[in-house]
């Protein structure tokens, strides 16, 4: 098992490695580059917008600036921002603590919600219970994520005034003014898993349900729900903690459009604002290490997956 | 909902790896069979309400322009912002633009959009998932390189960066959603002609001849199609959902044809004058995502022996 | 929330514009990043807002009007403007240039001391010209100082500037540069582009202490101040991208002062119970290119867009009134704004006739038709503002009726100035944005024909006239270039009223309107006098809460 993961890491090297060439072809292909503004500046002669060019480095071909950025990458580099003068790595560092303080309250809560309505629509399942929980997971699959956001401002925030409708915290920057501004964004980011794995849970939990083993245990004469709480959960969820995984990178680009929508200064906000002044170092910087979020996720699932279901071998 | 117990109704953007086995084999179709999935399709409550909300969408989208006096896009400056009334029952824009007669005429771009990137789409994942399932080796290999690849892209940074910097349109829109969206179906796809491949009937048709070309498109494909229907479907819902975001982020379908997504755009600053310019659009784009996924899922059990007796 | 546009695009214009020092800010910041909560808790101050966070704070490298406003507080020139457009001393107590026009001599105020504690001398002005200078460091303007062949000093409270040829703005340019400690200039250019932008030290009124990106920027009053101890004791700047917060924060008081109102949420500003609404003339000028190619090279097309463009309409019903309708580059209100000219009204009969005139016919499907050509023509806008939209809706609508094709186009700002801008393709096009002027008339920049680009990456700002020159370019050249050397001020308002009439005539670009600049701010706070030549901070020394 320990080589079959040191071979998915070493496979993933590759994979970065295309990912980012990906990406900064795509970036350069962008019409306008960082230092379009500066040709129209009345301010600025040609010769120091060549000033401006070479101290960025866009005076070099495209091959030698991917060669330099990876090359400096692997030392650890991310470069300079282009707007900001000053590394990457500390402004996408500094960005990433607002980032989490959203995503793992989000996080928890989907699962809790989800957990809670999946077993629960499973365990009654067809009873009215289970057709509302059902129902609510077919709305929130179908509402845009954006509009739950604005609507959730539109409401507790213009009509009722009872929580404050962006930025991440306000007045005295206590707990509570915090917690406030959180719990607007923090739904609106869970919605669009919670009503996705609560249908999971409810599915695994009935197909577990149907299985042989189930079935003895039930034929011993074991109760429904104790039958389901003892053999059916434990099996069911092994699936789930895998799916978990995979989708935590996803909670974190899907940060992108909450953040939009509620101001609020995380790495969203900073994608938004180096794509607006084509900041290059900064995008390639998030793009990598969005990608890299994702692969390893993919491999922390699989991970949990061996250790939680020994029947798995890995080659 | 009765029947409808599948993870895989989920349509939301993180994918679910469970999906994968969604279809079952079924036998070719047959007159008798077709007629055995409408019944079970209409048996589905829920997808029939889904059908007819998305018919009723689909017919006010089609003959808006002859029961709406307004145009969707000509302003009216000195009726900015009126309040919903007869002549106006959902109230103007900014620009003194009846909110109706312009939700109406949303509804053909988010179909469109819908329909189109998704039979992009499942066109290209059809073949390359059956290719890749049927060649298997190093054809499968390098294809599934490919969709690890793409699966590991951040696709929203991605996407925000193409759609920032190309000109917008309408089908820059339907071309992109379509080129990113094919990836999961053809996983479906490949992991079923996998196991079909070295099934009996397979191997009988190819021993009397088949050609490679043939085996795939009669005999393969086929089989899959009850979940290349069910997954289409609900990449259908996906897309729409998917050009709300991006036209609501600025991204979209250009402002001069107003879509459900673009509306929302810059509602928010009319939160207490015109509350209805922010609640309106998005409910519309519930309400059809709501149908396409009644619809699929319906499709799905109709389709789908298994299960129904889940 | 999305704010940015044609409004971030012209306040960088203006931003970068005023690394020489000069340029006005422009009215509305823009784009976004979030905010908290700053410690205000005791002794007074006020907490203003701003749509958009600095980049960085170092003045020579930044793009966008915001930092400025935030350095007016911390950094100074040798001079500024006042609200008449007139310089004052403020570094340096006075001046004197030397019958030649070539020698300018600085008397340095004494004294003066850097937030560090270090005191402020000759040797500063000197660093400060050598690192904009430095093409290491790459500033993004050296205007007037390049012209600077030599400085001495003679002592360390006199700086002798010798340029190297005569230069009327040099002073509106090079005497505005906010001044940079040596002290921190010696650290290298890699550390004073990166950790000055962070942590500037200047000798205004308030010391920078605290930035917490994404939330604030915290000033403290700074004791040793020359002109006196400021009043207030802390200034804070909290970043609120979010128009409805903003509104909210405004109402609650947890946002005092700002200059991020929309004009229009104006009403809704104007309900304020505690705050004021303060309007100012701005040096922004919105209009609509037209390429000098296809049809659009006949002036009586040029002229029969701009009648049919409604401006007076979009002014009363999309800007609530804030703006003075423009017919040309000079602001109103400035001595070089020629008032004999009167704006084109909004006229589809006169734009008709006129098109008519210049030969083109209606098709069967209503196009307008010249030798069998269709007229076309693409509309272009800054991406991520709801008013370029709502504007370019209105356009559009208007030129329709005339039968012209008008296809919207709405891009982000970078592709527009990049190689792929409207101004390089074949396409006949109308591009909506605005210029910011300086503080000096000198209009060369727009219109002369050394500033159309080389290429599509070049420099220059005579964008139409980039495949055709204007039919009147050498009258055009002769003029602007005279009114750049004209030093005598009656002559040279003579010549700018000319070249207003000659544009106008011309018509080579739509003039629209100039926005004005919106205040709100608390009703008991005194002092403030938002000045229309200069930045936010330039007087918060003086700005005090009555009791």
């Amino acid at each position: 098992m320990t080589t079959y993961f040191a071979r998915r890491i070493l496979g993933a090297i590759p994979l970065l490695i295309g990912i980012s060439l990906v990406s900064f072809i795509f970036l350069h292909a962008m019409p306008g580059g960082p230092d379009a503004l500066l040709a129209r500046n009345s301010r600025m002669t040609a010769e120091q917008l060549a000033n401006v060019r070479r101290s960025l480095g866009l005076d070099q071909p495209l091959p030698v600036q991917y060669a330099r950025w990876f090359g400096n990458i692997l030392r650890g580099d991310f470069g300079l921002s282009f707007t900001q003068f000053r590394p990457v790595s500390q402004i996408i560092g500094e960005r990433i603590p607002h980032t989490l303080r959203l995503v793992i309250p989000a996080i928890l809560l989907s699962i809790a919600l989800a957990l809670a309505g999946g077993i629960l629509s499973a365990v009654w399942r067809y009873s009215p219970a289970d057709h509302i929980i059902s129902g609510l997971s077919f709305l929130g699959l179908a509402m845009p994520v954006f509009w739950f956001g604005l609507m959730l401002q539109l409401l507790f925030s213009v009509q009722l005034g009872w929580l404050p409708s962006a930025d991440m915290t306000s007045g005295d920057g206590s707990l509570i003014a915090g917690v406030k501004h959180l719990i607007m964004p923090v739904l609106t980011l869970a919605i669009g898993t919670v009503a996705g794995w609560s249908r999971y849970i409810r599915a695994s939990t009935l197909e577990v349900a149907g299985q042989d083993f189930v079935r003895t245990a039930r034929a011993k004469g074991l109760s429904e729900r104790l039958v389901i709480a003892r053999h059916t959960l434990r099996n069911a969820l092994i699936p789930f903690v895998t799916v978990v995984a995979i989708d935590i990178p996803f909670f974190l680009t899907g940060a992108v459009v909450t953040e939009t929508i509620f101001s609020w200064p995380g790495l969203g906000r900073l994608f938004f604002d180096a794509l607006r002044s084509r900041d290059y170092p900064v995008l390639m910087g998030l793009l990598v290490y969005a990608a890299i979020l994702i692969v390893v996720f993919n491999i922390i699932a699989d991970l949990i997956y061996a250790w939680l279901d020994p029947r798995i071998k890995y080659r | 909902m009765p029947g409808s117990t599948r993870a895989s109704s989920i349509a939301d953007a993180p994918r679910l790896p469970a999906l994968e086995d969604t279809a079952r084999i079924q036998p070719a179709p047959s007159v008798g069979y077709a007629r055995l999935i409408w019944r079970q399709f209409i048996a589905h409550r829920p997808a029939v309400i889904g059908a007819i909300i998305l018919t009723t969408f689909v017919l006010l989208a089609v003959f808006v322009p002859l029961l709406s006096p307004y145009s969707p896009s000509e302003p009216d400056l000195f009726n900015q912002l009126a309040p919903p009334s007869l002549q106006h029952p959902l109230g103007t824009d900014p620009l003194g633009r009846d909110v109706l007669t312009r939700l109406l005429y949303g509804a053909r771009i988010s179909l469109t959009v819908g329909v189109l990137s998704s039979l992009i789409a499942a066109a290209i994942g059809v073949i390359l998932g059956a290719v890749a399932g049927y060649y298997g080796g190093w054809v499968d290999n390098a294809l599934m390189r490919l969709v690890d690849l793409l699966l590991a892209f951040p696709a929203i940074f991605l996407l925000l960066i193409l759609f920032a910097t190309i000109q917008r349109s309408l089908t820059i829109v339907i071309l992109f959603l379509g080129l990113f969206g094919w990836l999961y179906l053809a996983r479906v796809v490949r992991g079923e002609i996998l196991s079909l491949r070295e099934r009996d009937f397979i191997f009988a048709a190819h021993a009397l001849g088949a050609s490679n070309w043939q085996l795939i498109t009669r005999h393969l494909v086929p089989n899959v199609m009850g979940a290349i229907i069910v997954t289409f479907t609900l990449d259908v819902a996906l897309n729409m959902l998917a050009e709300g975001t991006l036209s609501f982020l600025g991204f979209g379908v250009p402002d001069s044809t107003p879509s459900w997504g673009n509306m929302l755009n810059g509602a928010a600053s009319y939160y207490t004058r015109a509350p209805l310019l922010t609640i309106a659009p998005g409910l519309a784009i519930t309400l059809a995502v709501l149908a396409v996924n009644f619809i699929g899922d319906g499709l799905r059990d109709a389709l789908d022996p298994h299960v129904r007796h889940v | 929330m999305n704010r940015s546009a044609l409004v971030s695009f012209s306040a960088t214009l203006a931003a970068a514009a005023l690394v020489a020092g000069c340029a006005a800010p422009a009215s509305l910041p823009t784009a976004p990043a979030p905010a908290a909560g700053p410690a205000t808790t005791g002794g007074k101050s006020i907490i203003i807002a701003k749509v958009e966070e600095p980049e960085t704070l170092n003045p020579y490298i930044t793009q966008l009007v915001t930092s400025i406003d935030v350095l007016s507080g911390v950094m100074e020139g040798l001079m500024d403007f006042d609200t008449n457009q007139v310089l004052r001393p403020q570094l340096a107590e006075s001046y004197s240039i030397s019958d030649d026009g070539l020698t300018y001599t600085f008397k340095l105020r004494r004294g003066v001391k850097w937030h560090d504690g270090q005191p402020f001398g000759a040797a500063d002005v000197v660093a400060t010209w050598k690192i904009i200078m430095n093409p290491d460091f790459a500033a993004f303007s050296q205007l007037g100082w390049d012209k600077i062949a030599e400085i001495e000093t003679p002592d360390d409270h006199t700086v002798v500037m010798k340029t190297s040829e005569r230069y009327a703005p040099f002073l509106s340019y090079v005497a505005t540069t906010f001044i940079s400690p040596k002290h921190l200039i010696d650290k290298g250019v890699d550390a004073f582009k990166q950790e000055f932008g962070r942590r500037p030290i200047g000798t205004g009124p308030y010391k920078f202490t605290r930035w917490e990106t994404g939330q604030f920027i915290e000033l403290e009053k700074f004791a040793d101040y020359w002109a006196g101890a400021p009043k207030l004791d802390k200034v804070i700047i909290k970043i609120v991208p979010d128009d409805n917060t903003l509104m909210v924060q405004l109402t609650t008081g947890e946002v005092q002062l700002t200059d991020a109102v929309s004009a229009a949420r104006i009403e809704e500003a104007r309900r304020l119970p505690n705050s004021v609404v303060l309007t100012r003339n701005g040096l922004e000028w919105t209009h609509m290119d037209l390429k000098n190619i296809g049809f659009l090279m006949d002036k009586r097309v040029r002229q029969a867009l701009d009648y049919a463009t409604p401006k007076q309409q979009i002014i009363d019903r999309l800007l609530g009134g804030l703006a003075t309708i423009s017919i040309g580059d000079q602001a109103p209100g400035t001595p070089y704004f020629n008032p004999n000219i009167k704006p084109r009204p909004y006229d589809l009969e006169a734009a008709a006739r006129l098109l008519e005139e210049a030969g083109f016919k209606k098709s069967a499907q209503g196009i307008l038709e010249k030798d069998g050509q269709p007229f076309v023509i693409e509309h272009w806008i800054v991406a991520g503002d709801q008013l370029n939209k709502q504007i370019q809706q209105v356009i559009a609508a208007s030129w329709r009726q005339l039968g012209i094709d008008v296809q919207e186009r709405e891009e982000d700002i970078k592709t527009i100035w990049g190689p792929n801008g409207y101004q390089f393709t074949q396409a006949m096009t109308a591009a909506l944005y605005s210029w910011t002027n300086a503080n000096d008339p000198d209009d060369m920049f727009y219109w002369h024909s050394s500033q159309i680009p080389p290429d599509p990456t070049g420099t220059g700002g005579n964008l139409p006239a980039y495949f055709n020159q204007y039919e009147q370019q050498a009258k055009i050249d002769e003029l602007t270039a005279a009114g750049a050397a004209e030093v005598n001020p009656e002559k040279r308002k003579q010549i700018y009223w000319q070249i207003q009439e000659l544009l106008f005539e011309e018509t080579p670009v739509i003039f629209m309107y100039w926005p004005q600049r919106i205040y709100v701010a608390p009703r008991n706070l005194t002092g403030f006098n938002p000045n229309t030549f200069n930045f936010l901070l330039w007087d918060v020394e003086k700005w005090d809460f009555e009791n």
